[in-house]
C-alpha cells in the first residue's frame, strides 16, 4: 500500500520543496521532477495493477461509517495515467510558456499547479463520496489562484465566478445530494451495482440525480457551466491541463462513478433517472456547440468545444448500455488527448504569433506549420473522423445506442458532429488556404521547446489508434464486469 | 477528589480579596492567569475522574440534600466546565495587552477581578445542585459582566450595559418567579429531589406556567431569537477581550441551565408536547436562523455580523435540542463545543488586529491579508469552520445537526439549516473579499504583539484538530446525550 500513498502525497512533499526553493531554473527542476516521479509511479501502479485495485487505504474516520480513505478502480487506472502523463508534458511545455510570454511569479504558478495535481490524484483515489466532497472543493481553491493569476481586473472577476459557480453548487446541490444518500443508504463508498437497496422511490432517486449532475459543476452541464469560459483568462498551460483535463475530467469522472458505483446501472434504468441525464447532456452537447460556432477567440472557442465534448461523455455514460461505457471511457482519455493538442497549440498561436482570434488565422500554415497540422489532428479527434482516435468514441457510442435501443439519439450525434465539423474546419481551412494579406515570410517561427510536447502527444494518439484494442480489453476487463 | 468541585468555586473567590488589595495590575494579571490555568488544571481532574462514570457530589457544610446545598458534577456539567475555564484560560492568556490597551488604567485590576467572579458565577451555575442556588450564581455572573460590559472604550458601552442591565434584571425575574412557583408546588430546591417529585405528582396547570416563565427567562439570559438584541449591542460595544470572552461562554451557560433544568430535572418534555410548546419553539427558532443569518449579511459592521451569526448558530442549538432525539442531543452539544471554540477564536483576531479602534466595518479588513497573514489565514479557517467546510469542526457539528434532523419527525427543519449555511456563506465570504480581494487605502489596523497571537493559534488549530478527530466532542456528547435520555425515558 506504501507506494499508493507515496503517489498521492508526493505532489505534497513537492509543494513544501517549491515553497523553499526560489531560483526559477530549480523551480522548473523540481517540478519536472515531480510530475515525472509521479507519472512513472503511476506506470507502476498500472503494472500491479491486480495488487492495488484489491487494496485500500483508510486515513482515518472521522465519523462513524465517513472516513477519509482512498483506493484504486479501474476506471481511476486510465484516468490516473492520462493525468499523470499529461501533467509531465505540460511541464516542460509551461516553463517555457511563462518564459516566452514573461509571466512573472513562478513559484506560485508552479506550487498551485501541483497542488491542483494532487487534489485530482486525490478525488482519483477516493473510495467514499465523503473524501471526492473534500478534495473535489480543494482542486477548485487550488485552481482559483492560478485562474486569477493575472490578478488583472478581469481575472478577478472571471476568477470570483469561478469560485461562485463552482463552490455554490457543490454546497447547494452536491452537500445535500451526499447527505440526503447517507440517510438514504448509511453508506457513502463506492460499489460496483451500487449502494441504495432495490425499495427507493422513484422520485427520491431523479431528485437526487439532478442533484448531483448539477452539483458536480465541474463537470460543465449547462446551465452551471459559464465557470470554464470565465475560467480561459488563465494562462494557456493552466487552460490545457486543468480545464481541458484535470478539472473538467475529474468533474465528469465523478459523475460516471456516481452512476456506475452509488446509483448502479439498473436502479437508473429503473426508475427513469436516466432520461435526465439524457436530456440535460444532449441538451449541452447541442447548445454549447452552437454557441462555439458564435466565438471568434480560439481559447473559448475551445472551451464550448469542451463543454459540448464533456457532456457527449456525460451521455455516453447515461446510456448505460457496456458500449456506451465503454465509448465514456475512451472519450474521456481521447478527448483529454486531443483538446490538450488543440490548447497548447492554441498557446504557440499567441506566443509566437500573438493571434488570439480565428479571424486572425488566415494564412498561418506557412509560418507555423507543425502547430497548425497539431490543430488540424486535434480539430479531427473533436469531430471524430477515421484516421483518429476520436473515430472509436464516437463508433462505441453509436453502438451503445444501438444496443440500447435509443435510436432518436442518433439525431443528437448526426447534428453535433455536423456542429463540431463547422466550428472547427474554418480554423484549418483559414490557416491553410486563406491568403493573408500582412506579410508572412516562410521561415518558421515556432519555438521547439513549445512543440515538442505537442508533438509528443499528437504521437502517442496516432499509436493509440492502431493499439486501441488495449484500451477497450482492459476497460471491458476491469470496469465493465 | 469530591473536593474538587468546592475548590473550582472557592479558589478565585478566594483570590478577589487577594487582587483587590494588591491592585497593581501585572501582580493582579499574573494572579489571575494562575489561577485561571489552576483551575483548567482542576476541571481536567474532575473531567477525568467523571469520565469513568462516576458522578462526584460535595455537600456544602456538610448538610445532606435536600436541607443543604449540594454541588453535583457529572458528565454533562463538566463538559461545560471544560469549555468555559478553557475559554476563560484562553481569553486571559491573550488579552494581556489588549486590556492595558483598552481599560482605563485605574480599573484594569478591578477589570481582572470582575473577569474571575463572572467565572465563578459561569463555574457555580454549572457545577450546583440547587436551582436557587444556581439563581444566585447567574445574578454573580451577571453582575460582573454588567462592569465588564461598561469598560468598553466605545461611547455606547456604558448604553450596551445599562441596557443588558435591564433585560438582564426581567430575565433573573422570570427565573425567580419560575423557581418560586416550582418551590411552592414541590418544596424543594434541590434539583435530583425535584426530578423524583417531578415524576410522582400530576402536572397541574400553575407549574406549566412556571416552566414558561423558566423559558423565557433563560432564553432572555442566553439571547435566544427573538430576545437577542442586547447580545448584539454587548457584542458591538464591549471591550473586544470581553466579546471573545462571551462569545464562547455565556450564551453557553444559558444553553447548559436550559438542558439541565428542562431535560434533565424537570423532564419537561411532556407538557412542552402537550402544549405544542415545542412546535412553536421551533417555528421561533427557525425564523430566527433565517432572520438573524440575513441581518448578518447586511451588516457592515464585523462584530455586529458576528453577534447576529452567534444568533443564528444558537438557533440551530435549540431546534436540535427541540427535536430531541438522542442523535439531536449529541448534534447540539457538539455544535455548542465548536462554535464556541470557532466564535471565540474570530473575536480573538478581531480583537488583536483592531486593538483601539472602537468600531471595526468590514471596509477595515481591506488588504489585510498581505499585512498579517497568519492572523488572516487563522481567521479564514475559523470562518470556514462557521461555514462547516469538511475538515474543519463545523463540518463535523453541521453534519451531524442536519443528519439528525433529516431523522427525526421534523425532516423538513433540515433544509432551513442547510440553507442558512449556505447563506453564511455570503456573510463569510464578503470578509475573506475584503481580506484578500481588495486594496486598502488607509489601513486602521495596529495589531499588539504577535505572542498575543498563541490563543488564536491554540483555537485555529483546536477547530482543525476536532474536524479531524472527533472522539473527544462526538464520543462526549454521546456518553452525555445517553445519560440524559435514560432520564426521560424512566
Amino acid at each position: 500500500m506504501s507506494l499508493l500513498s507515496l503517489h498521492l502525497f508526493l505532489p505534497i512533499i513537492g509543494i513544501i520543496v517549491l515553497s523553499i526553493v526560489k531560483k526559477d531554473q530549480l523551480l522548473y527542476i523540481t517540478h519536472l521532477l515531480i510530475s515525472l516521479a509521479s507519472f512513472l509511479l503511476a506506470i507502476i501502479i498500472f503494472a500491479e495493477k491486480n495488487y492495488y485495485l484489491e487494496h485500500s487505504l483508510n486515513v482515518l474516520e472521522i465519523i462513524p461509517k465517513i472516513s477519509l480513505s482512498f483506493s484504486l478502480d479501474g476506471l481511476g487506472l486510465i484516468f490516473l495515467l492520462v493525468s499523470n502523463f499529461l501533467w509531465l508534458v505540460t511541464t516542460v511545455y509551461s516553463d517555457r510558456y511563462l518564459k516566452l510570454n514573461s509571466i512573472g511569479n513562478k513559484s506560485k504558478f508552479y506550487i498551485f499547479f501541483t497542488l491542483a495535481m494532487f487534489s485530482t490524484n486525490a478525488i482519483i483515489y477516493s473510495s467514499n463520496l465523503f473524501t471526492t466532497f473534500i478534495f473535489y472543493e480543494f482542486l477548485t481553491l487550488s485552481t482559483y489562484p492560478l485562474v486569477a493569476f493575472k490578478m488583472d481586473r478581469q481575472s478577478i472577476d472571471n476568477g470570483k465566478r469561478y469560485l461562485y459557480y463552482l463552490l455554490g453548487t457543490s454546497i447547494i446541490f452536491l452537500l445535500p445530494a451526499i447527505i440526503l444518500t447517507f440517510n438514504l443508504t448509511g453508506s457513502l463508498d463506492y460499489k460496483p451495482g451500487g449502494i441504495f437497496l432495490d425499495n427507493q422511490n422513484y422520485l427520491m432517486i431523479n431528485v437526487l440525480v439532478l442533484l448531483f449532475l448539477f452539483g458536480v459543476a465541474k463537470s460543465a452541464i449547462m446551465p452551471f457551466h459559464k465557470w470554464l469560459p470565465a475560467a480561459m483568462v488563465a494562462p494557456t498551460p493552466v487552460s490545457a491541463l486543468l480545464h481541458a483535463v484535470a478539472v473538467v475530467k475529474s468533474g465528469v469522472f465523478i459523475i460516471m462513478k456516481i452512476i456506475l458505483f452509488i446509483f448502479g446501472t439498473q436502479l437508473l434504468q429503473k426508475t427513469g433517472a436516466d432520461l435526465i441525464l439524457i436530456f440535460f447532456s444532449s441538451l449541452t452537447i447541442l447548445f454549447a456547440s452552437i454557441v462555439a460556432l458564435r466565438q471568434d477567440n480560439i481559447k473559448l472557442r475551445l472551451a464550448y468545444s469542451t463543454v459540448s465534448q464533456l457532456a457527449y461523455i456525460v451521455l455516453s455514460v447515461s446510456i448505460l448500455a457496456p458500449l456506451s461505457i465503454l465509448a465514456a471511457v475512451l472519450h474521456l482519455v481521447f478527448h483529454a488527448l486531443g483538446k490538450i493538442m488543440l490548447f497548447l497549440s492554441a498557446g504557440v498561436l499567441t506566443t509566437c504569433m500573438k493571434i488570439k482570434n480565428v479571424s486572425d488565422m488566415d494564412g498561418v500554415s506557412s509560418k507555423i506549420p507543425f502547430t497548425i497540422f497539431f490543430i488540424s489532428l486535434g480539430a479531427l479527434i473533436m469531430v471524430g473522423i477515421p484516421p483518429t482516435v476520436g473515430f472509436f468514441s464516437k463508433w462505441y457510442l453509436l453502438l451503445g445506442i444501438v444496443q440500447s435501443e435509443k435510436i432518436y439519439l442518433f439525431i443528437i450525434l448526426i447534428v453535433s458532429t455536423l456542429l463540431n465539423a463547422s466550428y472547427y474546419f474554418p480554423m484549418i481551412y483559414r490557416s491553410y488556404f486563406c491568403k493573408n494579406n500582412s506579410v508572412y515570410k516562410d521561415d518558421q517561427a515556432e519555438d521547439s521547446l513549445l512543440i515538442l510536447p505537442i508533438i509528443i502527444v499528437g504521437v502517442i494518439t496516432v499509436m493509440l489508434f492502431f493499439g486501441v484494442d488495449s484500451i477497450i480489453i482492459f476497460t471491458q476487463g476491469y470496469i465493465i464486469k | 477528589m469530591s473536593q474538587l468541585p468546592i475548590l473550582i468555586i472557592v479558589l478565585p473567590l478566594l483570590m478577589v480579596p487577594i487582587c483587590l488589595f494588591i491592585k497593581e495590575k501585572n501582580y493582579v494579571y499574573l494572579l489571575t492567569l494562575t489561577i485561571s490555568s489552576v483551575n483548567l488544571i482542576l476541571v481536567c481532574f474532575l473531567f477525568y475522574e467523571v469520565h469513568l462514570g462516576k458522578t462526584i457530589f460535595y455537600e456544602l457544610g456538610g448538610w445532606q440534600a435536600p436541607i443543604g446545598i449540594r454541588l453535583q458534577a457529572d458528565l454533562l456539567s463538566c463538559y461545560f466546565l471544560l469549555l468555559i475555564n478553557f475559554m476563560s484560560f484562553i481569553c486571559i492568556l491573550s488579552g494581556k495587552e489588549i486590556i492595558t490597551k483598552e481599560i482605563h488604567p485605574q480599573n484594569v485590576y478591578l477589570f481582572y477581578i470582575a473577569w474571575l467572579l463572572c467565572n465563578v458565577g459561569f463555574s457555580g451555575i454549572i457545577l450546583t445542585n440547587d436551582i436557587f442556588n444556581l439563581f444566585v450564581f447567574l445574578e454573580i455572573s451577571s453582575l460582573s459582566s454588567y462592569f465588564l460590559i461598561s469598560q468598553g472604550m466605545h461611547k455606547g458601552s456604558n448604553i450596551a450595559a445599562l441596557q443588558y442591565l435591564f433585560i438582564g434584571s426581567i430575565g433573573a425575574v422570570f427565573i425567580l418567579l419560575g423557581i418560586a412557583v416550582i418551590y411552592a408546588h414541590l418544596g424543594t430546591l434541590n434539583m435530583t429531589d425535584m426530578s423524583e417529585k417531578f415524576l410522582q405528582i400530576e402536572i397541574p396547570k400553575s407549574l406549566i406556567f412556571s416552566i414558561g416563565l423558566l423559558i423565557t427567562g433563560i432564553a432572555i439570559k442566553s439571547a435566544i431569537f427573538p430576545l437577542h438584541t442586547w447580545l448584539v449591542r454587548t457584542y458591538a460595544y464591549s471591550p473586544s477581550v470581553i466579546v471573545a470572552y462571551f462569545a464562547g461562554t455565556s450564551t453557553k451557560v444559558g444553553i447548559y441551565i436550559l438542558v439541565r433544568v428542562f431535560l434533565d430535572i424537570l423532564n419537561a418534555i411532556n407538557p412542552l408536547e402537550q402544549y405544542s410548546l415545542i412546535e412553536f419553539i421551533l417555528f421561533i427558532s427557525l425564523v430566527g436562523a433565517l432572520l438573524s443569518t440575513t441581518y448578518a449579511i447586511k451588516q457592515t459592521d464585523v462584530k455586529k455580523m458576528l453577534a447576529f451569526s452567534s444568533v443564528a448558530q444558537l438557533s440551530y442549538i435549540i431546534i436540535a435540542l427541540m427535536v430531541l432525539t438522542n442523535d439531536s442531543l449529541v448534534a447540539s452539544l457538539i455544535h455548542i463545543f465548536n462554535h464556541s471554540i470557532i466564535k471565540t477564536g474570530l473575536f480573538l483576531v478581531i480583537a488583536i488586529i483592531f486593538v483601539t479602534n472602537q468600531q471595526v466595518k468590514t471596509t477595515d479588513l481591506s488588504g489585510l491579508g498581505k499585512k498579517y497573514p497568519y492572523m488572516m489565514s487563522a481567521f479564514v479557517i475559523l470562518s470556514f469552520g462557521l461555514i462547516g467546510v469538511p475538515l474543519t469542526s463545523g463540518f463535523i457539528s453541521k453534519w451531524y445537526l442536519v443528519t439528525s434532523i433529516l431523522e427525526s419527525d421534523f425532516w423538513y427543519l433540515s433544509i432551513i439549516v442547510l440553507i442558512t449555511s449556505f447563506m453564511t456563506l455570503f456573510y463569510v465570504w464578503k470578509l475573506i473579499e475584503k481580506i484578500y480581494f481588495s486594496q486598502a487605502e488607509n489601513i486602521k489596523a495596529e495589531p499588539v504583539l504577535t505572542h498575543q497571537g498563541i490563543g488564536v493559534f491554540v483555537l485555529t488549530a483546536l477547530t482543525l484538530y476536532l474536524g479531524l478527530d472527533t472522539t473527544l466532542t462526538v464520543g462526549i456528547s454521546e456518553d452525555i446525550s445517553y445519560m440524559i435520555m435514560q432520564g426521560i425515558n424512566k
